[in-house]
């Protein structure tokens, strides 16, 4: 059974080229071998948090960034996209999850600030409904909540650096406690997953909502570890709000993330609803080319090696997390079609000496060569599989974890290798 | 502010802290200095060896003789330190037989029990070892942690009352009538400065203890070797892998805890403090290797670091391995005309307990202190009480489904089964509350993910518990982040390169840690850590 698009990659580029060619009654079908990065890191949407790269200033003006970092930077993955379809693709992303009752929302063109599990703030574009309320922490006193059993959150060391913030003034008025599970639950252990399940019922909400009221002093606004529930977070967060007697926030905090299953999960239904065929787990191993133009892929199985052939590709495998671009001595390489990869030169030239400074290290801005339309080329310039399109972090030219553009890249560009191979 | 002690120690590496204990035992009080955290330096920085004295049978046999019997001792008084790996000298084809056929008669004259085994003996007794061995013998060698070495001599002199000082940079020496009467010292972490007066000093500041003379005059003349290793993030083998050779770069394997530890190498350098290893340096190593234990070709790089060792400069030598790696000791009144100083330099971690019996006896006699050493028989603190708890029965300790408390202690190190309850007893019973302490005495943070995970996680418990005091975690979480990085940068290859994205995804893509910053904060340029 031969598709029109088969979608390589299930992370936030593969899963968003899936919905557009879907939404564009293509007979779609994704192929991955894990379910990708963003349900390890992703918390809110981040589209372009600093800028330029040299000085990098934190931007409230998110639109003036991108206009200035499309004009100066061709080769960035947003100048392939351009502004308009950037600003389509989040509104197709944002209308996948309305229906569902969880909502991304942000001030349109601009940045918010989040707080998160180390007391740090990040300029984050959209935000799932759960975190909204935490934004403009430093405008009124707030109660951070932890869980003793819990070791991806410590309010505590949270508390001690969100007060940090605002030293001048006397620190901010912000409290942490710590509470206990073990008094209020059966469980025996309390992973992120296990946590989420739990605060899905109701008893336990209601338990966990009367301690925290009763550790409230005068608090407005309450802050927990992303962990409020994989389904119907919202529901979780408005019963814990009324219980509390304070608005309820979420903070994104060390991996696995919650949201980020979430995401997967939204986008799971929505595509199986829509028809496309998804396959997790097995691995793409080679892929079918002749005359400049990919026929078919290779899908390991238990059973065998199994060929799917569809009339267009998209290849969103990600980076080296992903295993999009793997390292081979001093070479990076992209495994499944051999496309040349740009790359910063031998091994020591790839990371800087400071771990987290301001500036990137070289090696994340490879990535495959794409002409505008996001096709591979030959180091000469030369398409090289025309029914071939890339999309999310493999695209390099980006250093998506310091402009912070986690999950906008993504977004954008699996919205648009779609576009692109339909002709619109 | 001025303190008083019968005897200060300058340095906490294990001749420091083993001066200290000895000190401690003869009824004095020492008073114990050290810059950075116990074992920051060359002791942490070694292989964990807990040398048999074979590798010096042919080269130096006065030196072997003293390692092989404080090889006995100290698996006694110091066994909970002490994995009894055992060792094997082999021989591939490269090697020939011919070292091997005096090695062995050379172990023989020196008394040291060995027992040659056939390539296939050796092969069973250590299955990773190259099919290519033509020759083994099998030698009293077996692993040692520095960390915990160094921690239970300090442990030791506290109990009598000594005091031990981390983070505290001796900055001169205080000279009465010719006579040292005391050190100038600051609190490197609060900047305090202050004075502390004894009737006699010890200088053991290893690579640093011409530093410390400097100052009035003095010189201890020495040449500084770096060595570097390399970290896997497994077992290897499960004993010691010595090749039978004349003594090179790369020719020594120790498993250590749940990782194994190779080098090392040897190059003379100028400067102490910004050290790193080479890229270089890691692939020549591997490569030596793969040769002795295939499967290294595979393995998984964590870290490598890197030490200086002191050597002292007796003559002109042409290779820093012809230099004595025995130690002195410097009497300054007889050398210099200045009493009140002894400097102890050299020799090596196994031998550190002798070091430290002849500095003590020297100083006693000069104090008119009869009493006798008594290092030798005394266990340390943790061995009265258990031998060495291997990584089996840790596992075993953290193993959910027979763990009461599972719930409430949560492991926070997953590498390196450490829980919530091992962290707070730590910090409860030794009052640390610094990262590196913490990381070099329970090793959280220093396996696989290198602390990705368990940095947060120690710092949010020390947080709950009230330790931080001025401190800003984001600060204290970046700085070991960035040391950890040292290490890392140098070994990164395909499976660390995904473990350094994920770190850097959560640090910089979860939390904006590279945009954060501390307006208090400093950039530290402190040298790498050990393990």
């Amino acid at each position: 059974m031969k598709h029109d698009v088969i979608v390589i990659g299930m992370g936030l580029s593969g899963l968003m080229a899936a919905k557009t060619a879907a939404d564009h009654g293509l007979k779609t079908m994704v192929l991955a071998k894990g379910a990708g990065m963003f349900q390890v890191l992703l918390g809110a949407v981040d589209l372009l948090g600093y800028y330029p790269e040299e000085n990098p200033k934190m931007l409230e003006d998110v639109r003036w960034g991108l206009e200035n970092l499309i004009q100066d930077h061709p080769d960035h993955p947003y100048a392939r996209v351009g502004l308009e379809d950037i600003e389509k693709s989040l509104k197709s992303f944002s209308e996948l999850f309305d229906p569902q009752g969880y909502h991304y929302t942000g001030a349109p063109g601009r940045n918010t600030l989040l707080p998160t599990g180390i007391g740090s703030l990040k300029p984050s574009y959209l935000m799932p409904s759960t975190m909204s309320a935490g934004a403009d922490i430093l405008s009124e006193p707030t109660l951070l909540v932890g869980f003793r059993e819990f070791g991806n959150f410590y309010a505590a060391y949270a508390t001690r650096s969100f007060r940090r913030l605002d030293q001048r003034n006397g620190g901010l008025p912000i409290r942490g406690e710590s509470i206990a599970l073990s008094d209020m639950s059966v469980k025996k252990a309390f992973s992120p997953a296990g946590l989420a399940t739990q605060l899905e019922e109701e008893g336990f909400r209601k338990k966990l909502a009367e301690k925290t009221r009763s550790m409230k002093k005068g608090e407005k606004r309450v802050g927990f570890p992303a962990v409020l529930g994989l389904k119907d977070a919202e529901k979780v967060k408005a019963d814990l709000e009324e219980g509390i007697g304070a608005k309820v926030f979420e903070l994104p905090i060390l991996p696995p993330s919650i949201p980020g299953m979430r995401l997967f999960e939204g986008f799971k239904d929505y595509l199986r609803a829509k028809g496309v065929r998804m396959i997790p787990g097995f691995e793409v191993v080679s892929a079918i080319q002749k005359n400049g133009k990919c026929q078919g892929v290779v899908l390991n199985t238990p059973v065998g090696e199994r060929v799917h052939e569809a009339d267009f590709f998209v290849l969103a495998t990600g980076g080296f997390f992903g295993g999009g671009l793997r390292a081979e001595g001093d070479r990076i390489v992209e495994p499944l079609f051999k496309l040349p990869v740009a790359q910063p030169g031998a091994k020591q030239d790839w990371f800087q000496h400071e771990f987290l400074g301001r500036k990137g290290h070289p090696i994340n801005k490879s990535g495959v060569r794409t002409n505008a339309r996001l096709n591979p080329l030959n180091e000469s310039g030369k398409v090289l599989v025309e029914n071939l399109f890339v999309a999310g972090r493999i695209l390099g030219h980006h250093d998506a974890l310091r402009e912070k553009s986690l999950g906008g890249v993504d977004i954008a560009t699996g919205y648009k290798a779609v576009r692109n191979l339909l002709g619109k | 502010m001025t303190i008083k002690a019968d005897v200060i120690v300058i340095g906490g590496g294990s001749t420091g802290t083993g001066i200290a204990r000895d000190l401690a035992l003869r009824g004095l009080t020492p008073l114990l200095m050290e810059k950075r955290y116990l074992a920051a330096g060359a002791t942490g920085a070694c292989h964990g060896l807990l040398h048999s004295g074979c590798r010096y049978v042919l080269a130096d046999p006065h030196s072997s003789t003293d390692c092989y019997t404080e090889n006995r001792i100290l698996r006694k008084v110091a066994a909970s330190c002490v994995e009894e790996t055992e060792g094997m000298f082999v021989s591939l084809p490269e090697d020939g037989l011919e070292y091997q056929r005096k090695f062995l008669a050379a172990c023989s004259q020196l008394g040291i029990p060995v027992e040659e085994l056939s390539p296939a003996q050796a092969l069973a007794f250590e299955p990773n070892l190259s099919p290519e061995v033509i020759g083994a013998v099998k030698t009293p060698d077996a692993s040692i942690n520095p960390f915990t070495l160094a921690a239970e001599n300090a442990r030791a002199a506290a109990e009598r009352g000594g005091k031990i000082m981390s983070y505290t940079r001796v900055t001169g020496l205080i000279l009465e009538g010719g006579r040292v009467k005391g050190v100038r010292a600051h609190d490197a972490r609060s900047g305090e400065a202050f004075e502390a007066y004894a009737d006699f000093v010890i200088n053991a500041a290893g690579s640093w203890s011409h530093q410390v003379v400097q100052e009035i005059g003095l010189s201890i003349p020495l040449i500084y070797s770096k060595g570097s290793i390399l970290i896997f993030s497994r077992r290897l083998t499960e004993t010691v892998l010595s090749r039978c050779h004349m003594p090179a770069d790369g020719d020594i394997i120790v498993p250590s805890e749940t990782t194994s530890l190779f080098g090392t190498t040897s190059m003379n350098v100028e400067e102490l403090d910004h050290i790193n290893v080479e890229r270089h340096e890691v692939l020549a190593l591997r490569n030596e290797l793969v040769k002795m234990v295939p499967s290294a070709k595979e393995a998984r790089l964590i870290r490598a670091y890197t030490g200086v060792r002191p050597l002292f400069k007796e003559k002109e030598a042409k290779d820093d391995r012809e230099i004595s790696r025995g130690f002195v000791l410097i009497d300054h009144e007889r050398q210099d005309g200045v009493p009140g100083l002894v400097t102890i330099v050299g020799g090596k971690m196994a031998t550190h307990r002798l070091m430290a019996e002849k500095t003590v006896d020297a100083v006693c006699q000069k104090l008119g202190v009869n009493t006798l050493c008594t290092t030798h028989l005394e266990p340390l603190p943790s061995s009265r009480k258990h031998g060495f708890v291997s990584l089996r029965e840790r596992l075993r300790k953290i193993d959910p489904g027979k763990r009461k408390d599972a719930q409430k202690d949560p492991v926070i190190c997953e590498c390196e089964f450490i829980t919530r309850k091992e962290v707070e007893e730590f910090v409860k019973e030794t009052g640390a509350s610094d990262l590196d302490t913490i990381r070099a005495q329970t090793r959280v943070g220093t396996g696989p993910c290198q602390g990705t995970f368990c940095a947060y996680r120690t710092l949010g418990i020390l947080a709950e518990m009230e330790k931080l005091e001025d401190l800003s975690p984001n600060q204290a979480l970046r700085s070991f982040l960035e040391r950890r990085w040292r290490g890392i940068k140098p070994v990164v290859g395909e499976d660390q390169l995904r473990e350094e994205q994920l770190t850097e995804g959560i640090y910089a893509g979860i939390f904006n840690l590279d945009q954060e910053r501390d307006p208090t904060e400093a950039i530290t340029s402190e040298s790498s850590d050990k393990r």
